[in-house]
């Protein structure tokens, strides 16, 4: 049985890197996600082989895995928004002009990941959020390094077409 | 998945060039070409647009996580195992748990409840086998093949042979018997005699022969014969020989007498030539 201490590092060194990919992936409530993903990850890991890097890539499967079938939930089961009274009951929620734009970046990214395929967003995603190598986004798609990296040049060449296109501006 | 896969309107991007100067973008590096302008753009709104937080439910994620752990060390399985026992194994912080379940394997459960009702069905088989309370043709089957391997079962065909042959054997016995005192007592009474013939009418070719014996005296020393052998195929010489004998009476009854077994044969035989 591991110690606390050690839980946590492990739930630190990875953790923020795992939330970034889900909210980018656009999964409600990335945060349970994320819970679930570590237990998930407690659960199985003693079947897991290899070193710190095959680590973090496995990690990045599960949560993968987890992103998925939340997705599909929430297909099955949309989330009602919620009214105006609601939200003005909760009160003020910051600064509206920083909201404002990052929810016009997220808009623009958003429609730039639109444009790709599942497989390109997830290889860009994970290579760009998740900060792991073409090896290891191998292992968290389930694919051979060469297709990653394929898979890779098609989003970014979708991307800079888009770009070019003027479809969406930086 | 090859380079003929890619559309025409891709063409030209080259994997490697890209995955290079992604590279670059994210060790923090500017792409020197302007080229990547729009992917290093795309890289630097992706990282505002989901920046890092703090996860605010960091204790409550680890705390699950320890939870999960005790449960499943508490169910006989460490969360966490050496990559290689090579060295020696590692030492657990918290010791074996107490209660340690080893669950029976699937195939060890299914074959256990296969063999039990079979080991159950053997022991009554054998126990009504041994006492001999097994239908006909099962007991006869069970005991031939125990019989085979050194075990003395009560068979079928034991039990219905069995007295038939005590019986002959009883019959042989006393005749055995009847030879006995023929031969032993000679000149014994008649009634000893007559004893043994009684005992021989348990059968019935030898109340024929007593039969015989009653209408002619002389043929005793045939039912000596008779006492050796119930056959009925002697009897009926028996019965020849007395007739003849009946005729020579009148000549040499001291002949019988002193011939045959049966002094008090004789002794009729005699009155009877009188007659």
């Amino acid at each position: 049985m591991g110690a606390e201490w050690a839980w946590r590092e492990l739930y630190r060194e990875t953790a923020p890197a795992v939330d970034r990919y889900l909210r980018a992936r656009g999964v409600p409530d990335a945060d349970d996600v994320v819970g679930e993903t570590f237990v998930n990850v407690v659960r199985a890991i003693d079947g897991f082989e290899g070193d710190e890097t095959a680590f973090r890539a496995w990690v990045f499967a599960i949560a993968r895995n987890r992103a998925t079938d939340e997705m599909r939930r929430a297909i099955r089961h949309p989330i009602v928004p919620a009214s105006i009274e609601e939200l003005d009951d909760r009160g003020p929620r910051g600064d509206v002009e920083t909201e404002a734009m990052e929810g016009l970046v997220t808009d623009r990214i958003g429609r730039l990941l639109d444009r790709l395929t599942p497989d390109q967003r997830d290889v860009l995603l994970l290579r760009i959020l998740g900060d792991l190598t073409i090896e290891q986004v191998a292992i968290a798609v389930g694919r051979k390094p060469g297709a990653v990296k394929m898979l890779q040049a098609r989003g970014v060449a979708a991307i800079r077409r888009e770009i070019e296109r003027g479809a969406v501006t930086l | 998945m090859s380079t003929s896969d890619v559309p025409p309107d891709e063409m030209g991007w080259d994997p490697n060039a890209t995955d290079d100067a992604l590279e670059q973008m994210l060790s923090g590096q500017t792409p020197t070409s302007d080229e990547w302008r729009e992917l290093a753009g795309f890289v630097q709104d992706l990282h505002e647009a989901a920046p890092a937080r703090p996860l605010v439910s960091e204790d409550l994620h680890v705390a699950a996580m320890v939870e999960t752990s005790h449960l499943i060390a508490e169910n006989g399985d460490p969360v966490v195992r050496p990559v290689s026992n090579a060295d020696a194994p590692a030492p657990q912080v918290s010791g074996l748990p107490k209660l340690r379940r080893k669950p029976m394997k699937r195939s060890t459960r299914t074959l256990v409840r296969v063999l039990a009702p079979i080991a159950a069905i053997f022991t009554v088989m054998g126990s009504m086998a041994v006492a001999g309370a097994l239908p006909h043709p099962v007991q006869k089957a069970v005991s031939h093949a125990a019989g085979t391997v050194g075990l003395n079962l009560p068979g079928d065909d034991e039990s219905t042979n069995v007295p038939d042959q005590d019986d002959q054997g009883e019959n042989a016995d006393d005749q055995g018997d009847n030879d006995d005192n023929q031969g032993d007592s000679s000149t014994t009474d008649t009634a000893i005699t007559t004893n043994d013939q009684g005992d021989q009418s348990e059968s019935s070719d030898t109340q024929t022969s007593a039969d015989d014996q009653g209408e002619n005296d002389d043929s005793q020393g045939d039912n000596n014969n008779q006492g050796e052998d119930t056959q009925s195929a002697d009897t009926s010489g028996d019965t020849q020989s007395g007739d003849s004998q009946g005729g020579d009476t009148s000549g040499g009854g001291d002949s019988q007498s002193g011939d045959t077994s049966g002094g008090g044969d004789s002794q009729s035989g005699d009155s009877q030539g009188g007659d």
